[in-house]
């Protein structure tokens, strides 16, 4: 299939207006990591030696999540064989690095000492997790832009190649970042059920946001977008969030079944401000609303409804990066399994965590980072198709 | 549009490929069997292995010569721990919002027994000292993404402050919670022979190994009163540590770690817990 890409043209003035905005945003985002690297993390979040990974390392694993969920999708002509997704792969190849680079700076930004970047790769720790990731995360970077560059340069069989490369290295970056939870001793992280589930995740929020994405750059840039291409996405959507479902359910049933962590599913679906965030946020508007949108033939082939099951399920996803981060450090160490602490000094009270305004300003500063860098793109780059449309019967001359 | 593959830009774009996995793949290449075993256990019975064990029978309600010691010794800001107990006891909620940073390298936990044969021991109280265990398979170190946490010949997990980059997973990979981060960034520097702390990295007890360097016991066992620590080499039949664990065990007194199922291998022992 030949598909034109052209750059946006980029000279109106919400054009501009909206580029401002966000370097605002980023500018204030980065004024509150200096002040919390230089007064110190206490200050300015909700974090304690307790929680000590708190708003940015959700932020760093929902981009993880988005990042490989889209970069499957920008696969999806070249290794899954639906050529007619092909109008998207640059673009959602694009997000994918981006948002890994936005996964690393959410990441980086949080670490006490942003100043020593270097070290993960002068000592490199071969039994970590997190420096495992750092070798997956780099190179993923790297294949994402060979990809890259051989869609630009319509390289055909090396955008094959790569795909392949991209998409197995996509579930290593995934099933890594599950690692860094699943793999340590505490009760509600310690899970081989973690790197899978994440993919899934990942790959549910990956589409819901290209959905939004597509819709929402084609309609600002009035080309034309054949309403069937969403709604095939949409099939997949559903499909996922059943997958992602079916995970959380058999994960839950297991700690809840099994004596030795039933005080930890407890704590974990009915123990505070996270077990709303569970029900209300992953469950209920994450899954069941926009299974049922999608599911309804009523509304599951309206562009609008399809716009508002996606925005439930990035918003799904958000939240169960959040639980999986917050309670799992939150929930107590039962250290002395028959004795019954009844005081502590200081040290067992503390473990709660709310998220902290300039977190979220942080957050929004390297949310901002990555728009002005994708609008940017669009910009520069021929990205974006003119028009993304279904052939009808494509004959052999079209593909 | 150039449909044809350019040869010249496909050698170009391969060679990127391999230079690129190439450069990527050192880590692994330089890595080999001995740094993954580097991380378990290296007890031989030749070298000395430090340990501690924790009589809580004798150990005192309203006591805390020990954590007290340890802020001075250590330069750990927080606040002393009498004052901060009077404040508990006044405003809970308030208290822990204003000592919400403090950092115990050592803490006192108060015990009760949840159920046990013994009636007389139903309701009494024993008060356990936790501080960092010194795992023989640490996992803080085993996650440590830059080797800052280690653990030195002698058995002791230590901390790289210059070159912990504070990405505090090591706090997340303590299932003992006695792993801690300098969030506030106050630097106290009361005790002198000790060096001042840094900001923005992982920490916690060290078994005051510069004192042991001196030849002297760490400060909380220094302090106690009560004679509530015994520490010594492990691997020394003839240490006070081995003596006291020997003549427990002909007692027929259980001696043990916290936690010994998740397979850490704690080297504080506990005895009356």
């Amino acid at each position: 299939m030949r598909v034109n890409y052209t750059a946006i043209e980029g000279k109106s003035k919400g054009f501009f207006i909206l580029l401002f905005v966000l370097v605002v945003l980023a500018i204030i985002g980065l004024i509150y990591t200096y002040l919390m690297y230089d007064e110190g993390l206490g200050h300015y979040t909700g974090m304690s030696s307790r929680v000590p990974w708190a708003f940015s390392i959700v932020m760093a694993v929902y981009y993880i999540g988005l990042s490989a969920g889209s970069l499957v999708l920008s696969a999806l002509s070249a290794v899954f064989g639906k050529k007619e997704y092909k109008p998207f792969s640059r673009m959602a190849a694009y997000l994918a690095v981006l948002l890994i680079i936005g996964a690393l700076l959410s990441i980086m930004l949080d670490w006490g000492r942003p100043d020593r970047f270097i070290n993960p790769f002068i000592y490199f720790n071969p039994a970590s997790m997190f420096s495992i990731n750092a070798f997956f995360y780099s190179s993923y970077i790297l294949i994402g832009v060979i990809y890259l560059i051989a869609m630009f340069t319509n390289n055909e069989k090396l955008v094959k190649i790569m795909a392949y490369i991209a998409v197995i290295w996509a579930i290593g970056v995934h099933s890594g970042t599950g690692a860094i939870f699943g793999f340590v001793p505490r009760e509600l992280f310690q899970s081989a059920l973690l790197p899978p589930s994440f993919i899934a995740a990942a790959v549910s929020s990956g589409t819901a946001m290209m959905i939004l994405v597509l819709l929402i750059t084609f309609k600002a840039t009035k080309r034309e977008l054949d309403n069937r291409l969403i709604k095939g996405l949409s099939r997949l959507l559903m499909v996922f969030i059943f997958v992602v479902l079916y995970f959380i359910i058999v994960e839950n049933t297991y700690r809840a079944y099994v004596p030795e962590s039933r005080h930890a599913a407890i704590y974990f679906l009915f123990g505070g401000f996270h077990s709303i965030v569970f029900w209300l946020g992953l469950i209920f508007i994450g899954s069941i609303i926009p299974a049922i949108i999608l599911l309804i033939p009523k509304f599951r082939d309206s562009i609008t409804a399809i716009s508002i099951a996606s925005i439930f399920v990035v918003l799904g996803v958000l939240c169960e990066r959040y639980i999986i981060v917050i309670p799992g450090q939150t929930a107590k160490a039962d250290l002395f399994p028959n004795m019954e602490v009844t005081s502590n000094t200081v040290v067992d009270h503390v473990a709660s965590y709310s998220i902290s305004f300039p977190e979220v300003l942080q957050a929004l500063g390297i949310a901002a980072i990555l728009a002005f860098a994708f609008v940017l793109g669009l910009r520069i780059l021929n990205m974006l198709p003119s028009k993304a449309k279904l052939h009808d019967d494509p004959t052999e001359e079209k593909l | 549009m150039n449909d044809k593959i350019n040869r010249r830009n496909f050698l170009k774009i391969t060679g990127l490929i391999t230079a690129g996995t190439a450069i990527s793949s050192i880590p692994f290449i330089s890595m080999s069997a001995s740094d993954i075993l580097k991380q378990t256990s290296n007890k031989s019975v030749n070298t000395t292995w430090w340990g501690m064990l924790i009589d809580v029978r004798d150990c005192e309600a309203e006591c805390y010569d020990c954590i007290d010691a340890c802020r001075t010794e250590n330069n750990v800001y927080g606040s002393f721990s009498k004052e901060k107990n009077l404040d508990f006891k006044k405003d809970l909620t308030k208290s822990l919002e204003k000592y919400k940073h403090d950092i115990d390298w050592i803490r006192k936990v108060t015990l009760k027994r949840k159920y046990s044969k013994d009636k007389t021991q139903f309701s009494k109280e024993v008060y356990a000292p936790v501080l960092c265990n010194h795992c023989e398979t640490p996992s803080c170190a085993l996650v440590c993404p830059v080797e800052a946490t280690y653990q030195r010949k002698d058995g002791i997990v230590i901390v790289d402050k210059h070159r912990c980059i504070g990405c505090r997973y090591c706090l997340i990979a303590c299932p003992y919670d006695a792993r801690f981060f300098n969030m506030m960034g106050k630097e106290e520097w009361t005790n002198k022979s000790y060096p001042k702390r840094i900001h923005g990295v992982a920490e916690s007890c060290h078994f005051c190994y510069h004192r042991l360097d001196e030849g002297k016991l760490p400060k909380c066992v220094e302090v106690c009163k009560k004679k509530v620590f015994t520490f010594g080499n492990l691997n020394d039949s003839k240490s006070s540590i081995s003596i006291k664990i020997n003549e427990l065990s002909e007692n027929k007194i259980m001696v043990k770690g916290i936690r010994e199922d998740l397979g850490t291998g704690p080297k504080v022992y506990y005895v009356g817990i």
